[in-house]
């Protein structure tokens, strides 16, 4: 055991390892041949070319499109979102619209039944059979 | 062995000159490949692997020389893109063969025992068996303190490990070793 203890130090630090002959030579003489070339080391920086003027306006330019635009599509938005909730009261279209007697007589009054009309008669407390006796008195006096 | 060249500030500023970097470097692959190779050798056996592996250590370095600012020192920068080249090569062989750690342990085995570039000395052959049976990293550690006599300071620097864990671990390979050749036939 004590000559296992001992075996690094009769070895030496040798592990009997060899390279074939003037292969440190050889080495070296085909790895420096090897190396390929790296001008950006040896050659000199290069001459810094003035800037333009375009291209030191050029971000400053880009920076206030990009602005344009998202104010762009803000605005594109806003009004997207307040067109369909304008009151009618002050909706130009509607209005007009209402102003013509044939597109209300048409497209409006066509469009209610007369349940419709009873319902809103009875919540607003008119007696509707009252309304339609009367109604027919009007008549018969409109044909007298 | 070869002895881990002493730093050179000289060489270093040259290394830093574009007019003088080329030549520099080239002394640079004069002092190293030996101390460079043997690192290499040791931890993969062949010596085909070494030389390839020390081409590769030093086209890298060379790729990267204005990466070298001098803050670390030569030798350390070197060694360490070494001992990175050998540990990936160990990899993807692993990978390549589909093999374990155990089953690369036994590979390497063989490539020593095939070994043709050796002195004939059979104990020699024996501490390198035993050697091999190490886990990488106490194989770098053992390596680099029994056959370069690194200083624990040098190889903390190279492997990024405190120099308390690598006189742990070089104390464990010690013992692993003796205890190979106290069991061997």
């Amino acid at each position: 055991m004590n000559q296992d203890k001992d075996i690094l130090t009769r070895l030496n630090h040798s592990d009997g390892m060899t390279v074939p002959k003037g292969y440190f030579a050889d080495f070296g003489r085909r790895m420096e041949a090897a190396l390929p070339d790296r001008p950006e080391l040896t050659q000199p920086e290069s001459v810094v070319v003035p800037r333009t003027w375009w291209q030191r306006v050029r971000p400053y330019a880009y920076m206030a499109a990009m602005f344009a635009g998202v104010w762009c599509m803000l605005k594109m938005f806003t009004l997207m979102s307040s067109g369909g909730q304008q009151p009618l009261e002050t909706n130009p279209i509607m209005a007009e619209a209402f102003a013509n007697d044939t597109f209300v007589n048409e497209y409006v009054l066509d469009d209610v039944s007369q349940w419709d009309i009873y319902d809103e008669m009875i919540e607003d407390g008119i007696d509707a059979e009252a309304f339609c006796d009367s109604l027919e008195q009007l008549s018969q006096l409109q044909i007298q | 062995m070869a002895e881990i060249p002493a730093e050179n500030t000289e060489l270093i500023e040259r290394l830093r000159d574009p007019a003088r970097v080329r030549d520099a470097f080239g002394e640079v692959i004069q002092l190293y490949s030996e101390p460079l190779y043997w690192q290499i050798r040791r931890m993969v056996q062949s010596h085909d692997d070494a030389d390839d592996l020390l081409q590769n250590t030093f086209m890298k370095a060379w790729q990267s020389i204005e990466n070298f600012r001098g803050e670390a020192r030569l030798s350390t920068w070197l060694y360490k893109i070494a001992v990175n080249e050998a540990i990936t090569h160990l990899a993807r062989e692993r990978k390549r063969l589909n093999l374990s750690l155990d089953d690369q342990e036994s590979a390497l085995a063989a490539t020593i025992e095939a070994d043709p570039d050796i002195d004939g000395d059979r104990l020699a052959l024996d501490l390198r068996k035993a050697i091999a049976t190490l886990p990488e990293k106490q194989r770098l550690v053992f390596n680099m303190k029994y056959f370069d006599d690194m200083k624990y300071e040098d190889i903390s620097r190279i492997l990024g490990t405190s120099v308390g864990a690598l006189k742990a671990s070089f104390h464990l390979a010690v013992k692993k070793i003796e205890h190979f050749f106290a069991n061997r036939d």
